[in-house]
């Protein structure tokens, strides 16, 4: 698999000259193209400083970031590497800034000078691909925080962009948005090989990624399958996480004498194996 | 906390809202200026009716009320403000102030060029988009670009300002309540608690502004945007048929009327 995106040595101070602590410290991660990463880790821990390299946000205090081989560290990489890499923030509320659902979309597509048709065609197929064609004529601010987050994605589909980090995008969402938001972003995974880099704080939504990586005090202590890493109890101690409550009721029910295949992390396939 | 902002934009697909920014500038810019010309009782019905016309041509007259329910002080105080000081015939004497018949009369030419004035430039804002508003103002002052002047920045900042009115309004009445839950009397009658509580109101709406626009102008970095550059738009606009006749009919309308004013006597 390429690697699309390439950190090396990566340390961040936001101060350097106070001379304190990194945020973030000798990272190295490679993403590849089509991957869905997931990154956890507790409050404060970096995940958001980590990810903010990623399109050039953040500019490393040591050690580099290469998207596709270009250095975020050159400024005039970054229109470039923006093109690349869009990123979904938390608050749809402070990310989305036209008045008119498709006008917001065409943002970011507007700031790379096309023509007006071409910006049309950009706009519908992003809203299209995220199921809100219907609400293009809306106003922002009378949607749901779901339908804000899938419009946020909308807007940076557009860019058609080889990567899209999200950054806690379903922490302010109540549970069918959470749903909605993460289908969304599992279909353009899966059906369109857009590279995922997904933060977040809840770990029944990071189960089926293919890669989670895990911070703790601005280091990666876990990188690897998801499964494996909730396996591991003295792992989970360290980062000061806890395993989704299916992983937990599997562990629970193995302890308790039952035999089960270790790769269960939906309610569906532990009600299955149990049938067997 | 909805429709709070007069004049905020409607969704729509009449006429009105169809026609070119630029020329709902320029209209509303002539029909501006006939407002001071108009003189005789006559004139002024005319032109109201003109104004209801226009709502009710673009599918925004319920809002019309609303959109004046915020001057209605103003009107009532210019009003009062006029029949007090204007010297001439008088209608009612109440010992200290003297209402005139001339200061009713200045006082309702007033307050109606007010309503007319409010009015008119709400229906622009209510049937046009804030962005193609900015587009429509961007390219107007397409010129003044030769003169250094950052108009693309500047529509830019006049686009976002109008998109957040609403969130503060929100973000403000949530601070609000938080501080009555902790016992803030923003009623007070008591000028120095008045003050200490608009503080304790102010100062956190103006830091989570702040916050907000960090925020946002990271999600516009992050969508590449940059200030000075070069970019495209959505809506192309373009001046349609209904544009060149919008413009000609009001053209021919407001040179008729400053013709039979001041020429034809």
């Amino acid at each position: 698999m390429d690697n699309l995106i390439e950190i090396r040595d990566l340390s961040f101070w936001y101060d350097p000259e106070k001379g304190d602590t990194p945020v973030i410290k000798d990272i190295n991660l490679s993403i590849g193209k089509g991957e869905f990463v997931a990154i956890i880790g507790p409050n404060g821990c970096g995940k958001s400083t980590l990810i903010r390299h990623l399109n050039g946000l953040l500019i490393p205090s040591k050690g580099e970031v290469l998207v596709n081989g270009f250095d975020t560290r050159q400024v005039e990489n970054l229109p470039n590497i923006r093109r690349q890499v869009g990123m979904v923030f938390q608050n749809p509320d402070t990310q989305l800034f036209a008045s008119v659902v498709e006008e917001d979309v065409a943002f970011g597509v507007e700031n790379l000078c096309l023509a007006s048709s071409e910006i049309r065609d950009r706009v519908d197929k992003a809203l299209s691909q995220v199921g809100m064609c219907e609400y293009k004529a809306s106003p922002p601010h009378r949607l749901s925080g779901g339908q804000k987050q899938k419009v946020a994605i909308a807007g940076i589909l557009a860019i058609q962009p080889e990567c899209i980090v999200l950054d806690e995008p379903t922490s302010m969402l109540d549970p069918k948005g959470k749903k909605e938001v993460m289908e969304a972003v599992w279909a353009l995974n899966t059906s369109r090989q857009i590279t995922v880099v997904y933060v977040t704080h809840d770990m029944t939504e990071v189960l089926h990624c293919h890669r989670l990586v895990v911070l703790a005090g601005g280091e990666i202590v876990f990188c690897g399958k998801p499964l494996d890493f909730f396996a591991d109890p003295e792992l989970l101690n360290i980062a000061g996480l806890q395993a989704p409550p299916i992983i937990e009721l599997v562990n629970g029910l193995v302890a308790g004498g039952l035999e089960l295949p270790r790769n269960i992390c939906s309610p569906e396939e532990l009600v299955e194996a149990i049938c067997q | 906390m909805e429709g709070i902002v007069i004049g905020q934009y409607v969704p729509g697909n009449s006429f009105l809202h169809r026609l070119d920014p630029r020329t709902k500038l320029i209209i509303s810019a002539a029909l501006l200026w006939l407002i001071f010309l108009l003189g005789s009782p006559v004139e002024y019905v005319g032109f109201g009716l003109l104004v209801i016309f226009l709502y009710i041509l673009s599918g925004v007259t319920g809002r019309l009320l609303r959109v004046l329910r915020p001057a209605m002080y103003l009107l009532l105080f210019t009003l009062g403000l006029n029949m007090i000081f204007t010297p001439g015939h008088v209608l009612l004497n109440l010992g200290l102030v003297v209402a005139t018949r001339e200061g009713l009369i200045q006082g309702l030419t007033v307050g109606f060029r007010l309503v007319y004035l409010i009015s008119l430039s709400s229906l622009v804002t209510l049937t046009t988009s804030p962005v193609r508003m900015t587009d429509g103002l961007e390219t107007l002052m397409g010129p003044l670009k030769k003169a250094r002047l950052p108009v693309s920045e500047l529509a830019m900042m006049m686009n976002v300002a109008l998109r957040f009115i609403p969130a503060f309004w929100e973000e403000m009445d949530k601070i609000r309540k938080a501080q009555v839950s902790r016992g803030a009397d923003f009623d007070s009658w008591h000028p120095s608690r008045r003050i200490k509580y608009m503080t304790a109101l102010l100062v956190p709406l103006l830091i989570s502004a702040f916050r907000k626009a960090e925020e946002l102008s990271v999600a516009m970095e992050a969508r590449g945007y940059a200030v000075g550059m070069k970019r495209t738009s959505l809506h192309r606009l373009q001046l349609n048929l209904r544009d060149y006749m919008a413009i000609l009919i009001v053209l021919i309308l407001t040179t008729a009327f400053v013709f039979n004013k001041y020429f034809v006597q």
